[in-house]
């Protein structure tokens, strides 16, 4: 039977090959014939002749249906479009006769028809190859003709992407002519109409591109109005275009689109100084990204317009363009500033359109842990690769590792150490000292060098790494909320200790009991807000780091406030007033009920004004460490805060209030010098500040985690400017305090204050 | 003891089954030798010429030196032995790139003792434009006038020595006065004389340890599949040469049609896989006749551009760059297919691929 069936099989005259292989010489030849000038009547016959010998070969009525008839030689533009059009169906007879000759268990001749077939760059071939390599039983199932045809839709909807690709660049170079065009989009076309049986076969939707009129194209075809209509027309046609990506794969390409615009620029200025390519590596990775990121545009169109059909319609055609002219850009070596700007048009149309952004969304300590084990996996399975000899694959994993690195991780430590950032980086590319990555797989090293150069990449991410999450010390960040609990704390006892003092005796009960009430109550909505911002916060935690910016300089404002009155008396002294007239006409009011309202409104302003700071403050605190230690810090905060309100109001303890307030006020400027190193390196994080490092500077961690110091000109200089405005504000004090006392050497206000009171406070 | 022939039978079987290991060793050795021979045939024609080339650049020196480095009186005085002289240093780089080096450069780009070569001579680029993936030219040459010319400059053939024997360089070569140039014929420059002996001296050197690497080059089948992977997806940059060689005023690739490079180059690969051509019909017939079949159309191709071109220059024009673009695009078709079968055959013979090799 297995004879009969070689009999029955036209390979076994091996004449298909040949017969195959005439034709697409004959398609080769006849087009450059056109392109010359010498195509004639002899060009056609030998067409339709080497036509007909491979139709002579053909098992199925499908692929027999698609062998053309006349060739016409009347005009260049309508041969090449005949041309075109037999190249496109070659293939799909080449698919056709595969899957028959796959059904009828003919398997040499399935192989045949297959390896006949025309590749894409870097295409997998290994799994319809496996399956063929089975008996002939198990070859003939219907899990294997839907495997092969989906193989070969996806091989044939990457070559018409690429087809695509080749034409518009070669018409925005000039170099087009009609006949060239005619061809190719011919082509295009055919390759793209997929005949019924092999999708019905591939299990997927028939496409309609039959519907699909030609453009109707005129030279010069560099034209802006002749390649947008070309770009209408990709569009079209890509939409008819079978989708076989996943929905992972659609994940992952898009995080990948996102990364390489966020990258591009960030390589041009690595690569390119003074309008001068002053390292090629990068540049031409800026180049090459930008180009992959234009083929990843096309191969999601189909998806984009099935998911997000509006902005596919009013923003794909502009994404495009942007794209296009980014390239340009590059090319010609244009400004630093005018990629930038393109690629954050790019990076905005995809992020706010698209939904789609180079950093992943939530808990940012979650997110490096997971980028790194993303690094980690791809550059072990690059290195896998790369041994097993697929050089191709390994690069191409690489620069997921390298743009997942670069995206999340570099970016987050280039503010705090500069140095390790690019080392890393280097690692990825070309290397410093040693060869990076990069450098060793261009030139394929032996596996050991190879391995070596993982590691090192490796170790260096795992610096990194350590370095994210010394920042984010719990020890640290508990420490912070002691500390400003214990201040705010303090601040807040101090006064209603003052209040209290004032309201001695039975005659009093009821004013201190509605005083403390309102204290009580003050701390409940502290309570309150502290979850009411909590869930703001986490509402909004997608925007990352952003988020924690805007929130750093909250917490800097606060702090602002805060130390603001271990210098200004004034700012003690007139709310503590405030507090006491309020307290006053409280018991001169008749009415119980206002009285009571008054009351409570003393010891609610009293506790929740510096509530209110304090939540607001733990919120920048939760952001940049975790809520564990936040916790942790606060329940410090309030035992501490606990014993010293018993002792001075319970047991009417005379503490040295003004050197607590004193210490606990110099802790808060040293945090407030921390904070404001933070906020910086946030901001140069989200992009909103330049890092400008300072080449051979290393400082330990721990300068950034207790001082904010990290080491950048920004890094360096703007959180000292915190201990600057203090002391400026101090010495104003001090010297507008003098002249006023030598002006006036009896009268001073502050001392009507507190002290007047009787108070055992003595601010 | 009585004789009994069938007791020869085990130690028959035995004996064909141990010399099965020997023959195929033997049909091995065969094909990656006569890969060898022809290299070494090749190149020695190379060095040949690298020599001759030193011959005549110390002639033509003699005379400039001569005219104490008065090339307008030079070429007043000797102007027809100098432009004879041009002619043969000419014929010498024809010989030592396009009939030499070209004929080997499958062989000697793909293979890690001999890459250094191909970097030195053909394919390393100014150190400006250099990355890890295009590595530099590591080109030293001193002039007799104290100049030197280093990796700034490109690779030895198309960045020294056909600029300079071909007058496209400014730098490498010294414009004549209106009478000089009447008396050669119209041409307004000539070499400069410390340029043209620096660099064939420095050819003849490089030649010289070339031939001894490929004499002490042991082939081996792994080697030669990998210099099929790693150099048969070259083939249509090839296009993009010809491409500069026609339209771009770089200097570059201006002595003789680009094609003449494909068919050298390709060439050479398909002397590798016809040696290798036997193993693989042991294992898979099929396979080994659809790359046979494919290393043909490659060749097809080559002859088809061949034809075109020669075509082109007989009526006084250039190939189209759409015609260039098609025929680029055809190469790369075929260089794609090609890829990966030629990674499954690796894998069928049971060959670990070397890594690409560079120039370490």
């Amino acid at each position: 039977m297995f004879a009969l069936g070689l009999f029955a099989n036209p390979f076994a005259s091996a004449a298909v090959v040949g017969d195959f292989h005439q034709v697409q010489d004959q398609l080769d030849s006849s087009i450059l014939d056109v392109y010359d000038g010498t195509a004639s009547a002899q060009t056609t016959q030998n067409l339709a002749h080497s036509w007909q010998a491979l139709r002579a070969d053909l098992l199925d009525p499908a692929a027999q249906a698609l062998v053309p008839g006349n060739f016409s030689s009347s005009s260049p533009e309508e041969l090449a479009g005949q041309i075109g059009a037999s190249r496109g169906a070659l293939q799909q007879v080449a698919a056709l006769e595969m899957l028959a000759n796959q059904r009828a268990g003919h398997v040499t001749a399935a192989q045949a028809w297959r390896d006949l077939v025309t590749l894409p760059k870097f295409a997998n071939a290994d799994e319809g190859g496996l399956l063929l390599q089975q008996p002939a039983e198990q070859v003939r199932q219907p899990g294997v003709t839907q495997t092969l045809a989906r193989e070969y839709v996806g091989w044939q909807v990457t070559r018409t992407r690429q087809l695509l690709d080749a034409l518009q660049r070669t018409m925005a170079s000039g170099q087009a002519n009609a006949a060239y065009v005619s061809a190719k989009l011919a082509e295009i076309r055919t390759l793209a109409q997929f005949p019924a049986p092999l999708m019905q076969a591939a299990g997927v939707k028939v496409s309609a591109v039959s519907g699909l009129a030609l453009p109707d194209l005129t030279a010069p075809y560099e034209a802006p109005v002749t390649t947008a209509s070309l770009s209408a027309w990709r569009d079209k046609l890509e939409a008819t275009l079978p989708n076989l990506l996943s929905p992972t794969d659609v994940t992952r390409l898009q995080r990948l689109l996102a990364r390489f615009v966020d990258v591009i620029p960030k390589e041009y200025r690595n690569g390119v100084q003074d309008s001068q390519v002053v390292i090629p590596l990068e540049y031409k990775e800026a180049i090459q990204f930008t180009q992959q990121a234009q083929s990843l545009v096309n191969e999601l169109a189909p998806v984009w317009r099935r998911d997000q059909h509006d902005a596919f319609e009013k923003y794909h055609g502009e994404l495009m363009e942007k794209l296009a002219v980014l390239e340009k850009q590059i090319e010609q070596v244009q400004d630093l500033a005018v990629i930038e700007h393109s690629a954050g048009d790019i990076g905005s149309i995809l992020e706010n359109r698209f939904g789609l952004s180079a950093r992943r969304a939530g808990d940012k300590g979650q997110i490096i842990e997971e980028t790194a084990l993303d690094v980690r996996d791809s550059l072990n399975n690059s290195l896998a690769a790369a041994r097993a000899g697929h050089w191709q694959e390994a690069e191409s994993l690489r620069l997921d590792a390298y743009t997942a690195f670069d995206s999340e991780i570099e970016i987050r430590v280039m503010p705090r150490n500069p140095s390790l950032a690019t080392h890393t980086e280097r690692s990825f590319l070309d290397g410093q000292e040693e060869p990076g990555i990069k450098a060793l797989l261009d030139r394929g090293a032996p596996i050991d060098e190879l391995t070596a150069g993982y590691e090192r990449a490796l170790k260096n991410l795992d610096g990194c790494v350590a370095l994210l999450k010394v920042s984010v010390s719990p020890a640290t960040i508990g420490f912070t909320a002691f500390t400003i609990l214990a201040r705010e704390g303090l601040e807040a006892i101090v006064i209603l200790a003052a209040l209290l003092a004032g309201l001695r005796g039975a005659e009093n009960l009821r004013t201190r009991r509605g005083i403390v009430q309102g204290a009580l109550l003050g701390l409940a909505v502290s309570a309150l807000t502290f979850w009411l911002s909590q869930t703001l916060v986490r509402s909004l935690i997608r925007y990352g780091e952003k988020l924690e910016a805007v929130v750093s300089v909250l917490a800097v404002i606060i702090l602002l406030m805060v130390t603001n009155w271990v210098f200004h008396k004034m700012y003690w002294v007139g709310w503590n007033a405030r507090l006491r007239d309020l307290s006053k006409t409280a018991k001169e009011v008749r009415a119980p009920v206002w009285e009571l309202f008054a009351l409570l409104g003393v010891g609610f302003l009293t506790v929740y004004r510096e509530g209110f700071e304090t939540t607001i403050f733990m919120q920048s605190l939760i952001l940049e460490g975790s809520t564990a230690s936040v916790l942790l810090g606060v329940l410090g905060g309030f035992l501490f805060i606990g014993a010293i309100g018993t002792l001075i109001i319970v047991f009417g303890a005379k503490l040295p209030y003004r050197k607590l307030l004193v210490v606990t006020g110099l802790l808060v400027v040293s945090i407030m010098v921390t904070f404001l190193g933070s906020a910086v390196r946030l901001f140069q994080t989200v992009g909103w500040l330049p890092v400008h490092p300072l080449p051979g500077l290393n400082l330990p961690n721990w300068v950034g985690v207790w001082f904010g110091l990290y080491p950048s000109w920004e890094g360096l200089l703007i959180p000292p400017l915190a201990l600057v405005y203090v002391g400026g504000a101090w010495l104003y004090l001090k010297l507008t305090s003098r002249r006023a006392q030598e002006k006036a050497p009896l009268a001073s206000a502050a001392k009507t204050s507190v002290s007047s009171t009787k108070s055992p406070v003595s601010v | 003891m009585k004789f009994k022939p069938t007791a020869l039978k085990p130690l028959l079987v035995w004996g064909l089954l141990l010399s099965i290991p020997y023959f195929t060793h033997a049909e091995e050795t065969q094909g990656v030798g006569a890969i060898k021979g022809y290299l070494l045939t090749q190149v020695t024609k190379m060095n040949a010429a690298a020599h001759d080339y030193v011959t005549n650049a110390e002639a033509y020196s003699q005379i400039i030196d001569a005219n104490s480095g008065d090339y307008n009186k030079a070429a007043l005085s000797q102007g027809p032995a100098l432009l004879s002289l041009v002619a043969k240093m000419q014929a010498d780089y024809r010989n030592l790139h396009m009939n030499g080096y070209e004929t080997v450069e499958g062989i000697a780009a793909g293979v890690k003792e001999l890459v250094q070569y191909d970097i030195y001579f053909d394919s390393g680029v100014p150190h400006a434009e250099a990355s890890t993936d295009t590595p530099s030219a590591p080109i030293d040459l001193k002039t007799a006038s104290g100049e030197t010319i280093d990796n700034q400059e490109g690779n030895l053939f198309h960045y020294v020595i056909e600029p300079t024997l071909w007058g496209a360089k400014s730098d490498f070569v010294k414009k004549i006065d209106h009478e000089a140039a009447q008396k050669l014929g119209g041409i307004n420059v000539l070499p400069r004389a410390d340029v043209v002996l620096a660099s064939a001296k420095d050819s003849a050197v490089h030649a010289d340890r070339f031939l001894a690497s490929c004499q002490n080059w042991q082939p081996t089948l792994d080697e030669c599949v990998g210099a099929l992977v790693w150099m048969t997806p070259t083939f249509n940059t090839y296009y993009d040469d010809l491409r500069d060689s026609l339209y771009s005023p770089t200097g570059k690739y201006i002595s003789e049609s680009r094609v003449l490079d494909m068919r050298g180059i390709m060439g050479s690969l398909r002397l590798v896989y016809d040696a290798i051509r036997p193993q693989l019909e042991q294992k898979d017939p099929a396979l080994a006749a659809q790359l046979s079949s494919e290393y043909d159309g490659i060749m097809r191709h080559v002859d088809e551009t061949d034809r075109r071109d020669k075509a082109a220059r007989a009526a006084h024009k250039k190939l189209s760059q759409v015609e260039i673009e098609e025929m680029a695009e055809q190469a790369k078709t075929m260089s794609d297919q090609l890829a990966p079968q030629l990674e499954q055959a690796a894998a069928i013979l049971g060959l670990k691929l070397p890594p690409k090799p560079f120039l370490a």
